[in-house]
């Protein structure tokens, strides 16, 4: 089994807050966005209080990519980069005794810099430069994490030729769709079923509008056909919890000013 | 004052799943000289009595997850959850072993350490921490 977290930590100096939730968790590979931390920094919080034998976690570096930060709890010669981008890192976690995938982490440009119209145009960009990924490697075993600055719903993550990913797996589990006599593969996006539960996104957002959707999902993790499988569905969770402290404030939101405006995500693969 | 206890009261041992799993580790470890290291791992955030068996690889900083086990505060029935692979191997019921006592347990990690997948993953990762 391996287990994961993402989170977008809002520039804050959280390092203690994620050391905290790799220990309760017992996470096997971090992965940040929007982060300022000297990784020396946080790999000594990481292991001080690991009680193993093995060396512990290590920063597991990029080449291209200037938006993700990346740490695992095994050597970091087993998820060497596989394609970089500025905002795109796609990793080939090739694990001892296990079934070797690609891991895709992003941070996508955000609604205020993007119109929906751009984000559309850049998730087909996203989609294209992990399908070139997938037919270089011979395979169709990709997972996709990160912010996504959209909702499940938006036209960036549904349509076919951009992410296109679904809300049942079983949907997802027919591996592929065709319009216009063009195959499309699909993502199974597990996110759809926070909508209406007790902290029902992982980022909040009100004003003073017509069209507020206050909680969105923008954090996501989206799964090929090819590792459902693996995918354990009970385990994936919206955190608001890291071991000691709440990540809400009083009002149940995410605490922007003792933690981080979005929330994190953590699943595992058995794999 | 009369003792009202029964003369056998503390003498029945139960051997809890966790002692059982952490001979087992041992084991693992002393019959690979410690190439291999077995583990116990707690996971406390997923409630009860929540534990992982691991094999630690320390010249790779890597370690692997055999198979989980849960069980409640009546320590049995115990239930266990090898990979997919080891599952299907050995005909578990949507891809959990369950073990009624402290026999059945045993027998389970005994089919668990034998199967061929087990068996593949050990002769890998040897293989690989001594390469």
């Amino acid at each position: 089994m391996l287990s994961f977290l993402f989170w977008n930590i809002y520039k804050k100096p959280l390092a203690e807050n994620i050391a905290r939730m790799a220990l309760h968790y017992d996470v096997d590979v971090i992965m940040l966005v929007e982060s300022n931390i000297n990784p020396a920094d946080l790999l000594i919080l990481l292991n001080q209080s690991l009680a193993t034998n093995l060396i512990g976690y290590e920063y597991a570096p990029q080449y291209d990519c200037t938006k993700v930060q990346i740490f695992t709890k095994f050597s970091s010669q087993f998820i060497p980069p596989y394609d970089d981008y500025d905002r795109l890192t796609i990793r080939h976690l090739k694990l001892p005794a296990r079934e070797d995938f690609l891991l895709a982490i992003t941070h996508f440009p955000s609604k205020n810099d993007f119109t929906e119209s751009d984000q559309l145009s850049e998730s087909i960009e996203l989609s294209n430069y992990i399908k070139d990924a997938e037919n270089r490697m011979g395979h169709q075993k990709t997972i996709l994490v990160g912010d996504m600055n959209m909702n499940p719903f938006e036209d960036g993550l549904i349509n076919a030729n951009a992410l296109h990913s679904v809300m049942k797996r079983n949907i997802a589990e027919k591996k592929s769709r065709i319009v216009q006599n063009k195959s499309y593969p699909f993502f199974y996006n597990p996110m759809w079923r926070f909508f209406g539960e007790d902290v029902a996104g992982t980022y909040y957002y009100r004003k003073a509008a017509h069209k507020v959707y206050f909680w969105n999902i923008f954090d996501q993790v989206l799964v090929r056909p090819d590792l459902l499988k693996y995918f354990n569905e009970n385990e994936l969770k919206i955190l608001d919890f890291d071991g000691q402290k709440s990540l809400l404030s009083k009002t149940g939101i995410p605490d922007k000013n003792n933690a981080s405006d979005h929330l994190p995500i953590y699943f595992e693969l058995t794999i | 004052m009369t003792d009202l206890w029964p003369d056998d009261i503390a003498s029945e041992k139960i051997t809890t799943p966790i002692s059982i799993l952490k001979e087992q580790a041992d084991l693992l470890s002393k019959k690979t000289s410690n190439i291999l290291q077995g583990v116990i791992k707690s996971n406390q955030y997923k409630g009860g009595f929540n534990f992982t068996f691991r094999i630690d690889v320390p010249t790779l900083n890597y370690s692997f997850t055999l198979f989980e086990v849960s069980h409640s505060a009546d320590l049995y029935p115990v239930l266990i959850k090898p990979s997919e692979g080891t599952a299907k191997e050995l005909g578990a019921h949507e891809n959990i072993l369950k073990a009624n006592s402290e026999e059945e347990f045993n027998e389970c990690l005994r089919k668990i350490f034998s199967a061929e997948k087990t068996r593949n993953v050990i002769s890998i990762l040897l293989a690989q921490a001594q390469a």
